[in-house]
């Protein structure tokens, strides 16, 4: 090109340009540029691709100096995808989609950019969810911040065994993953969830852009149960005489519900009935199908003792998870909708009068038939007992169940009690009789009580 | 996820029909049998194994169960890492001192039903709460009972079948 020589038509010669009608939002129609060699912009006009190999269009030099012969401009044709500094509609691979693992909608891309409903996805309470993005690998930079929000009660993880049980939260730094794994612990179908992700990137001499929000949604279905306890302030019992295992001796023990005597011994308790029974009944339960799981966290388990001279002794049998996880099913019904509970402790001749107090929550968990699902909960049963043993030192029977014991129980549906356990049972010790172990047939020590660690 | 498959890609039941038990002459035959596979009551959580026992009373009468939880099964677990005896946890070695000072009143509830003849029962034993489970390698698990704990002169061992479970490399992809 010769400098001097205003307005003259050009001709560019190349290959793979990009016309007019063939031109996508993706990779629009070829631009071209002239830039001298001092790094000016030659101004152009009329550019037009002609085809994907002829441009053309019409050059304007500066008059600068009309005998120089020797000056040259580069012209550049652009073709693919667009340069021109980048509007959030152009950053792409913002879309969510499933993980190829998930049912029904694996490996989908869910989300809509547009403001347009993406489509609602059904998934089930304690299910894993697994969204991962497509981040578009043509990118050549990192984005500096990604951004996921997740609408209602999301964890990242529950972890109920017999040593202890807690829950992960979903933190910020969770939210700022190209992909996500999270559980949803409450149903809820009737207003669906959702889902949104967002990435921004910074781009050299535009500054930093983000791309569109990406929106999913989904219907969270799960079982809505409730929990009948059956109990009676009467199914105190007085128990005896039992024999001792390997001693000649015998005792007596106070138990909410009643013990099979005949049968037992200190180290083979028979219990002939429950105190109380826990019945659950679930409905609206998901086609997956799923399994219950009881747990009962014990609040308080204390013996108080008074002797005849009116000296007292209290122990605490220490508070946590009763027995195992999950708890024992009856021998009688493996359904795994039924539970009970006999508890109640040995008396010792030298107290006169020996009080049993016992509270604990009963939960159940429903866990889906979905691989890599945890169990989340329905509900619980809160309940409450006391009763005193007397000896009736010097009359008969040796022991009884005096006037006034008590039981009560309440049921309540489970719900988001806030971080960080946001209504799961959660613990950190096992209570079992091994681990409640107590002397027997020792003077009893003044009142005390053990500083157990308290549930969370 | 990978991992949590893995898991149960590795899960391999032995089941066995038959009932497996030591018998010894003049004692009374075992009136039960025992099945084990392993679950997931927690979901897959890494390291944790826990057996589902199945208590089938073959005999006919009732069966009463001992309701105190530490002893209602007295289940013992026979638990081999790569054909050695796996390390037991201090809960295995509490629940041993325990039952050898037995004492069901002391504060523990107890459990009550009982099972007709015929029918089965269900019961979890986190197996990997009393044996170190976390080491790489094949575990061959199998649970036992005796038909008359507190009798040794009369009672007759009943086995389960053997259940083997892989404990992958950590970040290996395939069984080991």
């Amino acid at each position: 090109m010769v400098r001097g020589k205003n307005l003259q038509q050009r001709r560019l010669k190349g290959t793979g340009f990009v016309t007019a009608d063939k031109a996508t939002a993706e990779c629009p129609e070829t631009s071209a540029s002239i830039t001298a060699a001092d790094g000016s912009t030659v101004p152009v006009s009329g550019v037009t691709v002609v085809d994907k190999t002829k441009i053309t269009l019409t050059v304007a030099p500066q008059v600068t100096d009309p005998t120089d012969p020797t000056e040259t401009a580069t012209v550049t044709a652009v073709t693919g995808p667009n340069t021109s500094p980048p509007t959030p509609a152009n950053i792409l691979g913002n879309q969510i989609l499933c993980d190829p693992n998930m049912p029904d909608c694996g490996g989908n891309v869910i989300s809509t950019v547009d403001g347009a409903p993406p489509p609602v996805q059904n998934v089930v309470v304690g299910q894993k969810i697994v969204l991962n993005t497509n981040t578009n690998p043509n990118l050549p930079i990192t984005p500096y911040k990604t951004t996921w929000t997740v609408d209602g009660t999301r964890i990242k993880n529950y972890a109920p065994t017999t040593a202890s049980a807690s829950v992960t939260e979903l933190k910020g730094m969770d939210l700022a993953q190209p992909n996500i794994t999270f559980y949803w612990v409450y149903q809820n179908s009737s207003i669906p969830v959702t889902v949104t992700y967002q990435y921004c990137v910074n781009i050299p001499g535009v500054g930093n852009q983000c791309s569109p929000v990406a929106n999913a949604t989904f219907n969270v279905s799960g079982p809505t149960g409730f929990i009948t306890p059956t109990y009676d302030p009467g199914n105190w019992s007085l128990n005896g005489p039992i024999p001792v295992c390997g001693k000649k001796k015998t005792i007596y023990a106070l138990y909410f519900g009643s013990l099979n005597v005949a049968e037992s011994t200190s180290c083979q308790a028979v219990a002939s009935s429950a105190g109380i029974t826990f019945t659950a009944s679930l409905s609206d339960v998901p086609s997956s199908g799923g399994t219950n799981a009881w747990v009962q966290l014990i609040s308080s388990n204390t013996l108080s003792a008074v002797t005849p001279t009116g000296k007292q002794a209290i122990s605490n049998y220490g508070t946590g998870l009763d027995k195992s996880f999950p708890y024992p099913l009856p021998l009688d019904d493996s359904s795994g909708n039924v539970v009970n509970d006999v508890p109640g402790s040995g008396l010792n001749t030298i107290y006169a009068t020996e009080t049993k107090d016992f509270s604990a929550n009963m939960y159940l968990l429903w866990t889906p038939q979905i691989s890599g699902s945890i169990p989340v909960p329905i509900g619980y049963v809160s309940w409450t007992i006391s009763a005193t043993a007397d000896q009736n030192v010097g009359q008969s029977p040796p022991w009884a169940v005096a006037d006034g014991a008590t039981a009560t129980a309440t049921f309540t549906v489970s719900t988001d009690t806030g971080a960080p356990t946001h209504g799961l049972p959660t613990w950190k010790r096992v209570v079992t009789a091994a681990s409640a172990a107590l002397p027997s047939d020792v003077e009893p020590d003044p009142v005390q009580m053990d500083g157990e660690e308290e549930n969370q | 996820m990978r991992k949590s498959a893995l898991y149960s890609l590795v899960t391999i039941f032995l089941m066995q029909t038959f009932t497996m038990y030591s018998q010894a002459p003049g004692k009374p035959a075992p009136g039960f049998n025992l099945t084990i596979s392993e679950v997931h009551p927690g979901g897959m959580i890494p390291n944790v194994h826990t057996l589902l026992v199945e208590y089938t009373n073959t005999s006919k009468v009732d069966y009463h169960p001992n309701g105190c939880w530490e002893f209602r099964g007295m289940y013992n677990m026979i638990v081999l890492s790569d054909g050695i005896p796996a390390k037991e946890t201090d809960n295995m070695r509490k629940l041993r001192k325990f039952r050898d000072g037995a004492n069901c009143f002391e504060g523990g509830g107890l459990i009550a039903g009982y099972l007709k003849p015929g029918k089965t029962s269900k019961e979890y034993l986190e197996v990997s709460y009393y044996y170190d489970m976390t080491k790489p390698g094949t575990y061959e698990i199998t649970v036992t009972r005796e038909t008359f704990p507190w009798n040794p002169e009369k009672s007759v061992t009943v086995k389960s079948n053997t259940l083997t479970i892989v404990v992958p490399e950590p970040g290996s992809t395939e069984p080991q």
